[in-house]
């Protein structure tokens, strides 16, 4: 019925003959104005995905691979199997104190998986040290305690068996599990780096934003006598210091450099936030990462004779996190200039000072004009963290490259990448949506 | 003429913005307790005036001195600005606060005092300016007289001892202006010294001590608002009041 569709149509009275469930009765419309834009999205790219998940089963695999599934269980490693059958492992890296649930699969000469040992119950107390023990050779459903955090396993595998892989299988424990999934490889690293990165680069920006909207005049009533004295102080001061530079023309550099200095001062601020942004904002983010990944971190390396080391992951995250820094400030900025000056000024003269008066008054109401060109940020962030396969490491899209390069299918490869980034983008869409409705002001 | 101190003391200000000049040498005493109501052409550097006397304005020559402190040597001009209240035309109240955080926050930031004691000191301002009923509404839900008056209350939380008025009803519907200026009139009955920029003459006429008429950056003629009325003196002032006064 057309009536249906019209919003806030009113019930027809008797409300009795078409469509009882929706009218009438109880006195109650559904107001229909259409399916949501992201119903239509969320369809459409849900059929694509069922449907080629559910016909092409090389999805499922490229998909398990990129989320770096399974996630109940750690290999520990791969044994090839002499003829008699016997192999064994010690457990790397030293284990944590607590029972352990170890298992063999076997592999045939194809490298199928063609079953699988029993479990191995293995209890390690705390703080057990790393040292070599007797080899456990056959499974035990009761805990078998070791006096050593790298214990040994060891069994016979059946005839036919080329190689073992072995299991550290935490299935029953959901704490094991959930730390296994965050640091997971591929959509749990690309969520881990993106989430870390922007709450860096937000708090980054918001530093750099409020020193953009600082004053920026520079002060010349700085008394000329006292300023005049301080540059004449500076230089003699450089002169006994430095015997390098008592040459005419460095006297003269250092003379204009503290004049400088001194002009800029007030300006400070605004100044080196201003370079920070233009520089860090001219240079592309596959070069910011690039260069902490491979000059600014291995030299920092090198210059602090390896005892701060902060390449591959620390490296990425600082990239992304100073990249996107340099434009949240520029958002926060635009934020903070669109509040009323007539705010700053009702705060001020009711006696407030300048940080009172952006912390309670100023910056409140301009994080709600920030937050939609935040949440899309974060979701620009969260592609842009595909730049961080440069540098090693292993998200989203270097688990799809890997996957390419040992099954031989690009398209299943990249359609699961690109399936995995937009299904992962159109979520956070939601979510930022979500809490922009949350945080309007009421009358807005 | 009283020889008290002036409360607040012009001498010779200069302000330019630029290449306007804004205030041309004004020179004027306000005394405690006095109403002194600001009348003048746009342009003619009387808001200008009322914001330097809070330091929203800095002055490029001359000195003004505020209860005492001369404002080019303030040690702490949030501290001076405590003792300045100022009311304006377009109310400046937080959105993002109810009008009872709106009176309360300032008084807790500045003044130091406990959220309870601050928020019944709300609650009796907004008794006093007739709207109790208002204190959690946010300002969007206000109209805009009451609004003002959430803004003169939230400038009267901190006590002043001096309060400003720029324009305090200009942007506000006919039928809302008399609130206001009732809520002006009680403050200036109990004494408190207000310097206010207002075209409305009725208002002048029941409270106003004094009246300065502002052309140019400069003030052109100061008396009583009978005086002024009937008898002024220049022809500039005999001029603006022809053009308001229908």
């Amino acid at each position: 019925m057309a009536s249906d569709k019209v919003p806030g149509s009113l019930p027809p009275s008797t409300g009795v003959d078409v469509g009882a469930r929706r009218h009438g009765r109880l006195g109650m419309t559904v107001s229909w104005e259409g399916i949501p834009w992201w119903g239509i999205i969320i369809l459409i790219v849900g059929v694509i995905v069922g449907y080629s998940v559910l016909t092409n089963s090389y999805y499922l695999d490229a998909l398990y691979f990129i989320f770096d599934l399974p996630w109940n269980k750690n290999t520990l490693g791969t044994v090839d199997v002499p003829d008699s059958g016997e192999w064994s492992l010690t457990v790397q890296p030293p284990l944590r104190g607590g029972t352990y649930t170890f298992y063999a699969e076997y592999l045939d000469v194809e490298g199928e998986a063609v079953g699988r040992s029993d479990d191995y119950l293995v209890q390690v107390p705390r703080g057990a040290p790393a040292v070599e023990a007797e080899p456990i050779t056959t499974p035990s459903a009761t805990p078998v305690q070791v006096q050593t955090s790298t214990p040994t396993l060891a069994g016979v595998a059946p005839a036919g068996v080329q190689a073992v892989v072995i299991y550290d299988d935490f299935s029953g424990q959901p704490l094991r599990v959930l730390e296994r999934m965050w640091t997971a490889k591929g959509v749990f690293l690309t969520l881990r780096v993106t989430l870390i990165s922007f709450a860096a680069a937000l708090v980054l920006g918001l530093i750099f934003g409020i020193m953009r909207v600082s004053s920026r005049s520079p002060d010349l009533t700085i008394n000329l006598g006292r300023r005049l004295l301080f540059g004449l102080g500076l230089v003699a001061l450089i002169w006994l210091a430095i015997p390098d530079w008592r040459g005419l023309s460095s006297m003269l550099v250092v003379l204009i450099v503290t004049e400088a200095i001194m002009f800029l001062l007030p300006a400070m601020p605004y100044t080196l936030s201003t370079l920070y942004v233009e520089v860090v904002r001219g240079v592309p983010m596959l070069v910011i990462i690039l260069y902490m990944g491979f000059a600014l971190t291995p030299a920092l390396r090198v210059a602090t004779d390896g005892k701060v080391d902060l390449r591959g992951l620390p490296a990425a995250i600082i990239g992304l996190a100073f990249g996107y820094g340099a434009y949240l400030a520029e958002v926060y900025r635009a934020g903070i200039e669109s509040i009323p000056k007539g705010q700053m000024e009702a705060a001020r003269s009711l006696g407030m000072s300048y940080f009172q008066s952006m912390r309670y008054i100023i910056l409140p109401q301009a994080i709600r004009v920030v937050l939609p060109p935040l949440g899309n940020d974060f979701i620009s962030m969260l592609k842009d963290s595909s730049l961080i396969s440069v540098v090693a490491l292993p998200e989203v899209l270097q688990q799809g490259r890997l996957w390419i390069s040992r099954n031989f299918r690009a398209f299943e490869g990249f359609n699961s990448v690109a399936m995995v980034y937009l299904v992962m983008t159109l979520l956070l869409s939601l979510l930022v949506r979500f809490i922009e409705r949350r945080a309007r002001l009421p009358g807005r | 003429m009283d020889k008290k101190e002036p409360i607040i003391n012009l001498e010779d200000v200069h302000k330019h913005f630029g290449h306007v000049y804004a205030l041309r040498g004004v020179s004027v005493q306000i005394y405690p307790a006095e109403v002194v109501v600001v009348i003048g052409p746009s342009g003619s550097g009387k808001s200008t005036m009322l914001r330097c006397i809070n330091h929203l304005e800095a002055i490029d020559r001359g000195r003004i001195v505020v209860d005492g402190i001369p404002l080019d040597r303030a040690k702490n001009i949030n501290k001076v600005r405590a003792e300045v209240g100022m009311v304006f035309q377009l109310f400046n109240l937080f959105p993002h606060l109810t009008a009872l955080e709106n009176i309360a926050l300032a008084q807790r930031v500045v003044r130091g005092r406990k959220r309870q004691q601050a928020a019944q000191i709300a609650r009796d301002l907004l008794a006093k300016v007739g709207i109790p009923e208002k204190a959690g509404s946010y300002p969007s839900q206000l109209s805009g007289g009451q609004q003002q008056r959430v803004a003169i209350a939230r400038a009267l939380a901190m006590q002043p001892k001096i309060m400003l008025f720029d324009e305090p009803t200009s942007a506000l519907d006919p039928e809302m202006i008399k609130e206001v200026l009732d809520v002006m009139l009680d403050l200036a009955k109990e004494g408190m010294t207000m310097v206010v920029v207002s075209h409305e003459m009725g208002f002048a006429k029941a409270a106003a001590d004094r009246m300065i008429f502002m052309d140019e950056g400069l003030i052109v003629e100061e008396a009583t608002p009978e005086e002024l009325y009937n008898n002024p003196q220049h022809d500039r002032t005999k001029l603006f009041l022809s053009k308001i006064l229908h």
